[in-house]
């Protein structure tokens, strides 16, 4: 876990906590002790106990959240000696209440500590998402750009070789003498944008990373897994999801992180849509199922859609364009990565623009990929 | 009616294709650019009747490089096909000169480079139309033969004597020499050799 925190205010922050989440510890365990050992021992002073192991658990050390633990069995066990005596009661029932207030004070750290691990774990998990994420883009970003200046790079190259040619003809006729410094220039001109596509292309295979890893997936695990991780932003939007998965769908044969991302990216769309505008129903539909029977090639289909306002006629025609975007602080990156991701697995992410769907009456933006299996 | 060589222009970056441009017409040939493959299947058949080459960027919006490529073979267009490519696209290039395309040409390119290129498709494709236009003439000139003349020409390639197939035409030797000589004439044809090399452009696709 100290590997994600590597920088310095983090760092910090964090000591800070431990150090407030110590002192209160301290103070609360102390507290109970005075109290407990003022009262008679027939009372079961033990088991508030149960409050320092909790706020214990505040930290991310199991060795701190096992000490305090240790501490206040301790400070259970020596109450019996410095107490006013067992009071009304019997000994065996003082004895009785003790053993119960140190069983529940192992069982709450124990149990605690259970619970910390799997939010780390669910945490980390979360976080290497982002970090893959983060790389595809770069990646992507590199791969647009590569591919978009390469395109006034050539023409420049181009022109600059024509002109030079119209004026070779020129020259035959005329014999100014700056005629070779223009040639030189033009040159120039072609040799330079060469190196700047050099460049590019250069820059463009440093950022790419190796070959994505491929494995057989259930498709509809993936989108149960991209649900679990939207439903918080869904939920904060107001924005109902639906799912439609048809059992028993033929496994695929994908890299698992880049589906994801394609699905969540369409799936942050949906809601970003939904959010942006001030439509009634506010519902995503996401469905999955196998190819019609009767089609030669085996795949599955995946759609995901919204019932928001829909999209203009230009937006779709710039709509998987790189750099394109309709959210104001958009990248316009989204689709045309995950475009490229389907196209890599040899399928097809299209927008869909005919009606009718079951689950959904009216939609606004419907978004479907295939992958062959 | 002797045109100008077309080179048809498919590219959806304007920059790139103004260049391309210049460059085909400085090279004294006609160009037709076109900004989606859509848009090239929506011209008229006879634009296709002179030679020419098609020059196509691999990444189009909406129809695909490579689906035009197919669609204009359903057509019959046999245009040659120069692909131009970014670094990016190789198996798509790979893909593109599986399927029959002349060459491909990664960005960024120089100017000679796409000259000769342009100069050795239409040079292609002028050989190939020239073959075509040879076979439909050697065609059309055994068409015109008698049914009779063309009952003897079938049985010539076999290798039978005229005995033999006088035999098989239930026809008087006489008969068969007679037919033979004037089908000879009729083609132009001087020896036995050139007939059968006649009869083999003929038939080839």
């Amino acid at each position: 876990m100290t590997k994600l925190l590597t920088s310095r205010p983090a760092v910090s922050a964090r000591r800070l906590t431990e150090k407030s989440t110590l002192v209160v510890v301290l103070f609360l365990a102390t507290l109970n002790f005075v109290i407990d050992a003022l009262v008679p021992l027939g009372v079961a002073g033990g088991v508030p106990y149960v409050v320092v192991i909790l706020v214990a658990l505040r930290s991310n050390s199991a060795r701190f959240v096992y000490c305090v633990a240790a501490l206040c069995s301790v400070l259970t066990i020596v109450d019996i000696a410095i107490s006013p005596g067992p009071g009304t009661t019997e000994w065996w029932k003082v004895i009785v209440n003790r053993c119960l207030a140190l069983f529940v004070i192992w069982v709450t750290a124990i149990l605690g500590r259970q619970r910390n691990l799997a939010a780390e774990a669910q945490r980390r998990h979360l976080a290497d998402l982002a970090h893959l994420s983060r790389t595809k883009t770069a990646e992507c970003l590199a791969g647009s750009l590569a591919h978009e200046l390469n395109q006034p790079l050539v023409a420049i190259a181009l022109q600059a070789e024509i002109a030079s040619e119209l004026f070779a003809a020129i020259e035959a006729t005329s014999s100014a003498p700056e005629g070779g410094l223009l040639k030189g220039s033009l040159k120039e001109i072609t040799e330079q944008s060469h190196r700047a596509s050099m460049i590019v292309r250069a820059l463009r295979d440093l950022v790419r990373r190796a070959p994505s890893e491929r494995q057989l997936t259930e498709v509809n695990t993936l989108i149960q897994d991209c649900v679990r991780l939207i439903q918080p932003a869904a939920r904060e939007a107001d924005v109902e999801l639906r799912l439609q998965m048809e059992d028993g769908l033929p496994l695929v044969e994908v890299d698992r992180i880049q589906i994801q991302q394609v699905i969540l990216n369409l799936l942050q769309n949906a809601v970003d849509a939904l959010v942006m505008s001030n439509v009634d129903e506010r519902l995503i539909n996401i469905a999955s199922r196998s190819s019609l029977a009767h089609s030669p090639t085996r795949e599955i289909v995946v759609e995901v859609t919204d019932t928001g306002p829909g999209l203009m006629a230009e937006q779709r025609e710039r709509l998987f364009e790189a750099f394109s975007s309709t959210k104001p602080h958009g990248l316009g990156l989204g689709l045309n990565i995950s475009r490229s991701i389907i196209e890599a697995h040899g399928g097809n992410l299209t927008l869909i623009n005919d009606g009718g769907c079951a689950g959904v009456k009216q939609f606004g933006t419907r978004f479907a990929f295939n992958l062959p299996c | 009616m002797i045109s100008r060589p077309t080179v048809f222009l498919v590219d959806d970056d304007i920059a790139v294709t103004r260049a391309i441009s210049s460059l085909v017409t400085m090279m004294q040939l006609r160009v037709l650019t076109f900004a989606s493959a859509e848009a090239v299947l929506s011209i008229g058949a006879e634009e296709f009747k002179n030679d020419g080459c098609l020059v196509l960027d691999i990444r189009l919006p909406g129809m695909s490089g490579l689906e035009l490529q197919k669609s204009l073979r359903e057509r019959a267009c046999e245009l040659p096909v120069i692909i131009i490519s970014g670094h990016a696209d190789v198996p798509l290039a790979v893909e593109a000169m599986s399927r029959g395309a002349l060459t491909v040409l990664e960005k960024p390119f120089g100017l000679e480079t796409m000259k000769q290129t342009i100069l050795q498709a239409i040079e292609l494709d002028h050989q190939r139309r020239e073959r075509a236009r040879e076979r439909d003439l050697v065609r059309e000139r055994l068409n015109n033969l008698t049914p009779r003349e063309q009952e003897v020409l079938a049985l010539i390639p076999l290798g039978l004597t005229n005995k033999e197939i006088a035999a098989q035409l239930h026809l008087t030797l006489r008969a068969i020499e007679d037919r033979r000589s004037r089908l000879m004439r009729r083609l132009g044809v001087r020896s036995i050799a050139e007939l059968l090399l006649l009869v083999q452009q003929a038939k080839a696709a």
